[in-house]
């Protein structure tokens, strides 16, 4: 046979980069945040879900439920905590979480001072939470039947928006999805694919580019409220999930219908994924958990076909489930992550 | 400007200063990636990403060692992780090894080429990657050892079992 080593070197692979490739990784660069300005929080843990119960503003003794995933390490992790709650996050793998079981007290908030600060015990980030959006009608009304929302301020001084909603008809907790400066590029991609679900709740700042859209759930919107036998499941939600990994394009699939046995995804490009949650479902990806020993979830696999016949990965993150106080009402959560590029969560009353 | 002080120079806050290690680095790091992950696309999200990451983590860089050595471990970190994760669902998508023989030299040529870089693919991911970075990088042992962790002795050991199994799947062929 032919010398080897020289069959090897003259058989590099013939590719090369795209024409502005290094144009676009420089755009990226200049879009970050510039050494010494790091924001953490966004960085390394995208991303962030926040889902305030009702007793938020109704009662005063919030109760917050932050869930942090970064894509595709599977660094998850949840905080329950009293409204304020700081999101830390500044260590990886875990999350530096406070403690579950040591409600925040809110005296800043509560006196009505503006903006009140309150500082995570987890040793991670600051934020300062403004109680007047929090509680405002204006926003309110903008926010149909959601409870609340609030600003915040990382350490940095960025700002950023924590919103959440319960239906109120439904009694089904919307997502909150808290947007940086490094979501921005995708905000559009999203709004346009999901145009009349999606609403632009308005840049907080110009400088720092923290944004927030939200889910509507209005009526005709798809998917809409059913229920099944014979487990009488009912999709109460659904919403782009915005995968984290940075180099994944930032697109949404849309729940379309959901059984005790299969889901139906609608991707982007309008493909209809189903998927046989009793058959597809390939093996257990673990039960993760925060440091706190706190499970987070099950993540489980599963294949899907996709539009040229292959299959693809599809990660579902079977959630230990949220104690909703409104009600007591609790969810089972699944996130599906489609690989590379279709992604969606589905909310689910258990 | 020498790689020192360009990095010198971003950290103080000259983002601008970055674009001459993208602009170096990136064709030959678009190469090793895409020689493993054999996705365009994956290989340029992965490249972008290994670029942001280094960006991100360039107050921890060790000038001990050179800038395309840190970013190579970055990225070829990466592109195993993402291997597995596909591989983890059974997604490998291992080309074929192709069987057809043009008779013109210079398609004999391209097909044998083709046929070697197929092997290669068959190859386990560790063997896989040394010979990327081995032959196509032109990254000697010792760099080999630094990008991917392990001793030197190991670089040797798995390009001689690399260069064994090749032998293996090629020598019908030739």
């Amino acid at each position: 046979m032919k010398n080897l080593d020289s069959l090897l070197t003259s058989s590099r692979p013939v590719s090369t980069p795209r024409p502005g490739s290094s144009a676009r990784i420089m755009k990226a660069i200049h879009e970050r945040p510039g050494h010494g300005q790091r924001l953490q929080l966004l960085r390394r843990l995208r991303p962030i879900r926040l889902g305030l119960a009702s007793t938020a503003l109704l009662g005063g003794a919030a109760f917050a439920y932050v869930d942090i995933q970064s894509h595709p390490d599977g660094l998850s992790a949840r905080v329950a905590h009293r409204l304020g709650v700081s999101i830390g996050a500044k260590h990886e793998p875990e999350v530096p979480m406070p403690a579950v079981s040591a409600p925040l007290p809110l005296p800043d908030c509560d006196s009505g001072r503006l903006p009140c600060t309150v500082k995570s015990p987890g040793g991670g980030m600051t934020v300062a939470v403004s109680p007047d959006l929090l509680r405002s009608p204006t926003l309110m009304d903008r926010l149909g039947r959601s409870l609340s929302a609030a600003t915040a301020r990382d350490r940095n001084g960025v700002k950023i928006l924590l919103y959440s909603s319960i239906d109120a008809a439904t009694r089904y907790s919307h997502a909150l999805t808290l947007f940086g400066d490094e979501q921005q590029a995708e905000l559009a991609a999203i709004q346009n694919s999901y145009a009349g679900q999606f609403e632009r709740m308005g840049t907080l700042d110009a400088t720092s580019g923290g944004s927030l859209i939200r889910y509507i759930s209005h009526p005709g919107a798809v998917p809409t409220t059913v229920d099944f036998e014979p487990t009488k499941l009912t999709m109460s939600a659904s919403r782009v999930k915005l995968l984290t990994d940075n180099h994944l394009s930032y697109v949404g699939g849309e729940i379309t219908a959901i059984s005790a046995d299969s889901i139906t995804v609608r991707s982007k490009s309008m493909r209809l994924v189903h998927i046989d949650t009793k058959t597809q479902f390939l093996s257990s990806g673990g039960v993760r958990s925060d440091r706190n020993g706190l499970k987070i979830g099950e993540v489980v696999y599963a294949l899907v076909r996709s539009n040229n016949g292959t299959e693809q990965a599809l990660e579902v993150v079977r959630d230990a489930g949220i104690k909703n106080n409104d009600g007591g009402i609790e969810y089972d959560f699944y996130g599906v992550d489609f690989t590379p590029a279709e992604d969606a969560i589905i909310w689910r009353k258990r | 400007m020498n790689e020192s002080a360009v990095i010198k120079e971003v950290l103080s806050g000259h983002k601008d200063a970055y674009a001459p290690l993208v602009d170096r680095y990136l064709p030959g790091l678009y190469i090793h990636l895409f020689a493993l992950v054999k996705d365009e696309d994956s290989a340029h999200d992965l490249a972008q990403s290994a670029f942001i990451k280094a960006y991100d983590s360039l107050d921890r860089y060790n000038p001990k060692y050179r800038f395309s050595t840190w970013l190579y471990r970055i990225a070829t970190n990466d592109a195993l992780k993402h291997l597995k994760r596909q591989q983890r669902i059974g997604l490998d998508d291992i080309p074929e090894i192709p069987d057809t023989y043009d008779p013109l030299e210079a398609t004999r040529v391209e097909q044998r080429e083709a046929r070697v870089r197929a092997a290669v693919g068959k190859l386990p991911l560790r063997y896989q990657t040394v010979i990327s970075l081995y032959y196509w990088q032109n990254a000697p042992y010792a760099e080999i050892a630094i990008i991917l962790g392990i001793p030197i002795g190991t670089v040797r050991t798995w390009l001689g079992r690399a260069k064994d199994r090749l032998e293996e799947l090629l020598g019908t062929y030739e």
